[in-house]
């Protein structure tokens, strides 16, 4: 006889299990900030929003047969013979890749809900960033002002006007003189003040009207962008975002990508490189001086500008870089010039980096050429790039 | 859902009845069998523990059940509609929101599968009637040591981590007899004596040379996993006690990895045939089959999916055999032959005796390797106008069952006289994959708490093999790894190592 039970599922079991495995692969994700970042946007987004990391589940490694073996027994259509080629070592086998029981990356939906804010978080550490700079860069404090508009009869006790409470008192107490007589009311209470005598002082918040500003951010897309140096101009902008955000109500972002010439792109667009072609410098800067025209007028702009390249350029180009730099100069409060070259990351350049030259060339106060090979000199890069507006406030 | 309880027992006894009536004077026997109905969410989470009731906890399983869940969303892959355990009573688990006829089809292939643990040879050792109990205990066990102050939940994390993925580089010689250390040593001292042949006083003397009975162990050992428990000096006993009950979970399933072939063909094999048998209407008999071929599917290029060959090499046996003439006599006719081969084979066996031309034909098998343009190319067809169809049966008896995991034996406890581990990769065509290995290799490390050096055999681009060596050291937590050629014996010693003790390195 066959015993049959009804178990209809009694708590469950693998919660403690589950947990602790998000939990290591969310330890593993800030080892590799780096990849995590290079992968998302994060530019102009609010702390409190969810990324959605998939995660890599944890690896559990044994002895296993590589791919280099690639050898065995499996089923085909039956038409093949011996001599048919029906893969390569690098895919496996069939349209699909690989037969056989190799285990895969495997990777499964179940994301990791990470904060924005926690993210960051997790790259200032990686940064080594000071506390005092972290939060202040997770901040935003917009450019206010308080004016003073009137009384009320609520508010705190530090906007009490006391003035303007005595007037209301002596007010309300000529107003009901002769009532008062005629009920009795004696001479004392009449120096007290009561509740509906109570004013405060009103403020009104406005925002300034001329806090608008623009960041152009160009990039240098030609050539191949690797994982590090992603993560690095990444930050780079992201950091540079930040700190400007703190000064404005409102920020335009415009992400320039560019070969030999520019075009606007997004954010996604912007951090994953792939064209390959010549280099243009020039093309960078000339696009914002064309865009500065059409849509925003210094005069109610900020503009800040932040070129990340390789600093290769096409030697004939060098000079319209100059000239189209010197002229952003003029109009913009801020330009600078990144050279990113992860240590690990070396393309020997042929010519006179594009870095040098503009240094040498461009004597402008608002115009700064960084270099940054390690992640380490990425926030002092930052700083030094804004180190001037730090003083100057608007 | 279409069934009520009743209904369900009431089948269930009739599947149970056919057997008994009809195929145990074969020998069909089980163990009695219990069936828990679960939902959804509990055949995930049995999924993800192997189905077994009880088991320790660890953070592979949140895994397991994690990518299993999303799987089967995305269908990718199917929940197993049956998971049933070896042991008496037999637990197996069904999924309460299957339709009755898939609930039937569970059950007689679960019997089938009883049937197998039973008899087959291979489980023999397994302590059927107390396993479940056993495993509870060890996941008490291990529970007490998280629980307990001076262990924690980490350190045995890092125990179980390492455990895990030597898991099953254990002992494999199920069924076979070894001779223990002490008997191996008197036997290489009488091997290492003269031999008194007729000619024995025209011989020039020979010194007679003793060989090396002191090195531990006194030959190459392939239970990784308890020649650590044993010599390993530092390590604290609970430590011992949970890489013993990791080495016992691998003892309770290897014979199944061994007969995996066997043991999914053996259970379609009978559900195809008493699910066909006890009286379903036509309706029911449709989606039978339907559901029958879903098991059977084998799409091209992709693994070779165990229950159809399984189920056409069963089928083909039972055919050659009941159909014989006296011609193949010894064995008897069709279900005295498959219910004797069941009880004695395994995978590897099992494919090498008894797969013939037309099974490998029907599933399109063939024998595919790498060529020196890093193509992967068609070595040999099962659909051959010659012989070269048993090249195909031969790689796939040589890569099946116990041969899908790589076999790496420990060869010196005290290599360098320095107390390094040393460990050889029985090398026999397929390389291991590096970063794998590496990383075992740090588990391995860290429980060793020496250097760990394994010799293996890769292959470079050219295919040409080529002798390799990794080495792991350094202190605790900073692990140095070196990976380099190990010498220019290409074939390498790793073949030539000797069970007299004499090892060419």
């Amino acid at each position: 006889m066959a015993v049959i039970v009804d178990s209809p599922r009694a708590g469950d079991r693998s919660a403690g299990d589950r947990r602790r495995h998000k939990e290591l692969v969310r330890e593993a994700i800030r080892e590799n900030i780096a990849d995590t970042i290079a992968d998302h946007s994060i530019i102009g987004r609010s702390p409190k929003e969810i990324i959605r990391v998939p995660i890599k589940a944890k690896k559990e490694p044994a002895f296993h047969y590589g791919s280099n073996s690639n050898r065995g027994v499996a089923p085909g259509k039956g038409s093949e013979k011996a001599g048919d080629v029906i893969g390569d070592l690098d895919e496996g086998i069939g349209e699909q890749g690989r037969a056989g029981d190799q285990p895969g990356d495997d990777i499964y939906e179940t994301e990791i809900d990470l904060e924005l804010g926690e993210i960051l978080e997790m790259m200032f550490e990686d940064l080594e960033l000071p506390n005092q700079t972290r939060k202040f860069l997770k901040e935003t404090v917009l450019e206010k002002e308080r004016r003073p508009a009137g009384y009320r009869r609520y508010g705190i006790r530090p906007r009490l006007s006391k003035k303007k409470t005595i007037q209301a008192k002596a007010k309300r107490l000529s107003a009901t003189k002769k009532v008062r007589r005629e009920m009795g009311v004696e001479e004392e209470k009449e120096s007290l003040i009561i509740e509906n005598d109570l004013r405060y002082k009103k403020i009104e918040i406005t925002i300034k009207p001329d806090s608008n500003a623009v960041i152009f951010l160009i990039m240098d897309t030609s050539g191949s962008m690797g994982m590090v140096k992603k993560y690095y101009a990444r930050i780079f902008c992201f950091l540079f975002y930040s700190w400007i955000i703190r000064k404005y109500y409102n920020i335009d972002l415009v992400f320039i990508a560019h070969t030999t010439d520019a075009k606007v792109v997004d954010e996604d667009h912007f951090f994953h490189r792939g064209e390959s072609g010549g280099t243009m410098i020039s093309s960078g800067p000339l696009k914002v001086l064309e865009l500065v025209r059409q849509k925003y007028d210094p005069a109610l702009f900020d503009i800040y500008a932040f070129h990340c390249s390789d600093g290769d350029n096409w030697p004939q180009d060098n000079k319209n870089a100059v000239e189209a730099y010197k002229k952003l100069c003029e109009i913009a409060a801020r330009v600078g010039f990144g050279e990113i070259n992860p240590e690990d990351d070396p393309w020997p350049s042929p010519s006179e980096p594009m870095g040098d030259i503009l240094e040498r060339e461009i004597r402008s106060p608002e115009f700064k050429v960084v270099r940054i090979t390690n992640k380490e000199e990425i926030w002092p890069a930052v700083k030094e790039l804004l180190k001037e507006n730090e003083g100057g406030s608007k | 859902m279409n069934w009520s309880f009743q209904e369900l027992v009431a089948w269930a006894d009739k599947i149970e009845k056919r057997y008994l009536d009809h195929y145990a004077k074969y020998g069909f026997s089980f163990y009695p069998q219990e069936f828990r109905v679960v939902d959804y969410h509990g055949m995930l989470s049995t999924t993800s523990y192997l189905g077994l009731p009880f088991h320790y906890p660890h953070w592979s399983f949140g895994k397991a059940y994690e990518l299993t869940r999303t799987r089967y969303k995305y269908g990718v892959q199917g929940l197993p509609y049956e998971i049933v355990i070896n042991s008496n009573p037999a637990i197996a688990y069904l999924m309460n929101q299957n339709m009755l006829v898939a609930q039937i089809l569970t059950m007689s292939h679960v019997y089938g599968h009883n049937d197998f643990f039973k008899n087959n040879h291979y489980f023999k050792n397994t302590d059927t009637g107390n396993i479940v109990e056993r495993f509870r205990l060890h996941a008490e066990r291990i529970k007490e040591y998280v629980a307990d102050p001076t262990i924690g939940y980490k350190k045995v994390e890092r125990i179980v981590d390492a455990a895990h993925a030597i898991a099953f580089q254990i002992r494999r010689n199920i069924g076979s007899v070894e001779l223990t250390a002490q008997e191996e040593k008197k036997r290489m001292i009488e091997e290492s004596k003269p031999k008194r042949g007729r000619w024995f006083h025209l011989a020039p003397k020979k010194k007679t040379e003793l060989p090396d009975i002191t090195r531990v162990p006194i030959r190459p050992e392939e239970d990784i996993l308890r020649f650590i428990i044993k010599y390993q000096p530092i390590l604290q006993d609970w430590e011992r006690d949970v890489l013993e009950i990791v080495a016992q979970r691998s003892d309770y399933f290897l014979p199944q990895m061994i007969t995996q072939i066997m043991n999914e063909g053996w259970a379609t094999f009978w559900h195809y045939k008493v699910g066909r048998e006890i009286g379903l209407t036509q309706g029911q008999l449709l989606d039978l089959h339907r559901m029958h071929a879903a098991v059977i599917v084998q799409a091209p290029y992709r693994p070779v999916n165990p229950y159809k060959l399984g189920f056409l090499m069963w089928n083909n046996i039972f055919d050659r055999y009941e159909n014989a003439g006296e011609e193949i006599s010894s064995g008897g006719r069709g279900f005295e032959t498959i219910f004797r081969i069941r009880a004695t084979e395994r995978d590897n066996s099992f494919v090498r005796n008894f797969a013939t031309k037309k099974v490998l034909e029907e599933m399109n098998l063939l024998e595919y390797g790498p060529r020196t343009d890093r193509k992967i190319e068609v070595k040999a067809v099962a659909r051959s106008e010659d012989e070269s169809w048993k090249n195909v049966r031969d790689a796939l008896a040589a890569s099946c069952g116990i041969s899908r995991l790589p076999r790496i034996v420990v060869v010196d406890a005290n290599y360098r006289g320095r107390n390094e581990l040393l460990l050889f990769h029985c090398y026999e065509g397929r390389e291991l994959k590096d970063d794998d290995a590496v990383a075992t290799l740090k588990y391995i490390w860290n429980l060793w708490n020496k250097r760990v050096v394994l010799i293996t055999v890769i292959h470079k681009d050219d295919l040409v093999p080529q002798c390799w060596v990794y080495e792991i050291e350094g202190k605790k937590n900073d692990p140095k790894i070196k990976s380099e050629k190990h010498c220019d014996k290409t074939g390498c010693p790793v073949y030539k190592y000797t069970v007299d003790g004499k090892i060419e390195i």
